[in-house]
């Protein structure tokens, strides 16, 4: 009897070990080989990204693409190539955090011999470049009760500070990122006159309308279940978690006055076992057709131009990139927020917790 | 001999507390208080995060006395009751443990918003106004219910200590029944209630979830301070000064109990 304990023990070991062992050769740096894809916010956006790359990636190239959500945590990030225990292969950053990146050493160089076909930028749009190429076009917009303004709804960030002629509760994003602009335009400054940041200003703003918050949104998802359970009338929200959502489509609407748009990237942490792997799904997401779909889920604008032309003519205008809902919006300086972004957060904190 | 014991006992207790408030508490306050202030314009990193921690401190406060209070109200009728309306009392009691396991803050979520539409308090254009829900009395409302199967259990405890025999020698003597409730219960409860609260308020500290979901952002924790320390600002080492001050701000109420403990031991030793 203890001898057969003995065997089913060294049995049931030796298949974890053995089991741990194939994971590792399944994980390389070669076309069927595994990587760790970071995708900027879950729900619908990490699933478009799902059936839009990682999946027709898997296809294309064998192997398996993993898919994990992070919530652009720079210092997560930033520890994680410190301490050289990487375990993500390709991630989706914010601009201004590509910018900061780059200074800090936390980004691999892509493999040269893998190229980024079929690319060409917005006018004055970046182009990929040895650490990371552009993705998409998002959006932050003033998002609203259809039902709860049938005649005159809000259109501007003026409206969303007018708490007479707006009554309600609000819900606004737990950051300064965005916020600020917002509050600056709702105080009469223009969009092309937005930076460098009147910062005490934008706060004094803010100040107005701290009372008639009722929710710091963190996750992109919260403030549209906000809007459709009723439990505020406007609030900022990015505009392909309302587009991806059927129901919200029906009920909620929202403005492209003042909207901002920011552009993510992805990019390689420095230390990165896979840097071919995830070099070659950098180049597979930038092409025309894969962004095309993902654009037709999300509703973001492709950095790729290109793409434009296999999106469904029906999704079009509802893209940031359409040039009507670009004209009204501004985008978000990656330069000044990556020179400002630690001391804007620290003093954001500062302000919520008083 | 013994007398030297306890003072080198007592003293080197003593010793020790100086030694880790001088060489570690001090700095770390004067560390915090100071920490990048001279790179952003006279913001230290302690005016953001001391306003957090005075907010935890209340608020856990609070959730630890509504949670004993709760606790000790049913405890007092558990130990009271016949044996079934006692064992199903306990049985109750250990829901919230089981629910806190399962889906605790999403379960709070919907059953905070279903109740918010049967209170019909509409707001305007259409709006549900929340009774509970991101609101700081919302918050302390969720906690405290979980935080009262701690304090029930450790109330039973000291109240295993009412016996019979002392209520009906007390009313052999003319002693009415709330003057034994003030007399005898209270009094033993008032150890397990000390203990309670100290229990409930440690392990409220650490709490950053449920906070930020059910308070909707207003009521955030220090342990969303740590956070947002480490995640957003990518400063490690402000993240751990936080930590750190968590860390004694938990520790002061189990050293102040078990002070409180010793000296009434001595003075029960003393006395017998």
């Amino acid at each position: 009897m203890r001898r057969l304990l003995s065997v089913i023990l060294v049995a049931v070991l030796g298949l974890i070990f053995l089991s741990t062992l194939s994971g590792c050769t399944q994980r390389g740096d070669h076309p069927g080989g595994r990587i760790v894809v970071v995708s900027y916010g879950g729900g619908d956006y990490q699933q478009s990204h799902i059936k839009a790359f990682l999946r027709p990636f898997e296809i294309k190239y064998g192997g398996r693409a993993e898919s994990v959500v992070w919530g652009a945590e720079y210092g997560r990030l930033l520890e994680m190539v410190r301490s050289g225990s990487i375990s993500w292969d390709v991630v989706e950053v914010t601009a201004a955090q590509y910018a900061r990146g780059i200074q800090d050493h936390l980004f691999a160089h892509l493999d040269s011999s893998i190229a980024v076909s079929n690319f060409e930028p917005l006018p004055n749009g970046p182009s990929p470049s040895d650490y990371g190429a552009p993705n998409v076009y998002w959006s932050t917009v003033l998002a609203y009760r259809k039902d709860a303004f049938p005649s005159s709804p809000p259109s501007q960030w003026a409206d969303f500070w007018d708490t007479k002629g707006f009554p309600g509760p609000r819900a606004l994003y737990d950051d300064p990122r965005g916020t600020l602009e917002f509050a600056l335009l709702a105080d009469g400054v223009l969009p092309n006159g937005l930076y460098p940041l009147d910062v005490d200003r934008a706060f004094e703003k803010l100040e107005e309308i701290r009372s008639s918050i009722r929710v710091w949104w963190t996750d992109g998802t919260e403030p549209v279940n906000l809007l459709l359970a009723k439990q505020v009338i406007m609030t900022s929200a990015w505009s392909g978690r309302i587009y991806a959502l059927e129901r919200a489509r029906n009920e909620i609407a929202y403005s492209w006055d003042g909207a901002a748009n920011e552009l993510d990237y992805w990019v390689v942490p420095r230390g990165s076992k896979n840097v071919a792997q995830a070099s070659r799904f950098i180049a597979f997401a930038s092409e025309a057709e894969p962004m095309a779909r993902q654009a037709e889920m999300t509703a973001y604008g492709p950095a790729n131009v290109r793409a434009i032309d296999y999106v469904d003519p029906q999704v079009r205008p509802a893209l940031p990139t359409e040039s009507a809902n670009w004209a009204k919006s501004f985008v978000v300086n990656a330069e000044w927020w990556e020179k400002n972004e630690r001391e804007m957060t620290e003093r954001w904190l500062q302000w919520k917790n008083r | 001999m013994p007398f030297l014991r306890k003072l080198c006992f007592y003293s080197l207790a003593l010793l020790s507390l100086v030694a880790v408030g001088l060489f570690f508490v001090l700095p770390l306050c004067i560390w915090l208080g100071h920490h990048g202030d001279s790179e952003r314009g006279g913001m230290s990193a302690g005016s953001v995060f001391y306003p957090l921690l005075l907010q935890t401190l209340s608020l856990s406060a609070l959730i630890a006395i509504v949670a004993t209070g709760a606790a000790g109200a049913t405890a007092l009728v558990a130990t009271f009751s016949r044996k079934r309306l006692r064992a199903i009392l306990g049985a109750t009691m250990t829901l919230p443990l089981m629910i806190g396991f399962l889906s605790r803050n999403y379960s709070w979520l919907g059953f905070l918003s279903y109740l918010s539409g049967q209170i019909q308090s509409t707001g305007p254009n259409g709006t549900v106004t929340p009774a509970l829900l991101y609101r700081p009395v919302g918050v302390v409302v969720v906690m405290s219910t979980v935080f009262v199967p701690f304090a029930y259990f450790i109330m039973m405890q000291g109240l295993a200590g009412a016996k019979r025999q002392y209520y009906e020698a007390a009313r052999t003597l003319g002693v009415t029944d709330a003057r034994s409730f003030f007399a005898i219960t209270l009094p033993l409860m008032r150890r397990s209630a000390v203990a309670a609260m100290m229990l409930c308020s440690v392990l409220a500290f650490g709490y950053f979830v449920t906070p930020r979901m059910i308070g909707g952002g207003q009521t955030d924790f220090v342990g969303n301070g740590v956070l947002r320390a480490f995640n957003q600002l990518g400063d490690p080492a402000l993240a751990s000064a936080i930590a750190a001050h968590l860390f004694v701000w938990t520790s002061l109420p189990l050293a102040m109990f078990v002070c409180y403990s010793v000296k009434r031991r001595r003075a029960i030793a003393g006395d017998s």
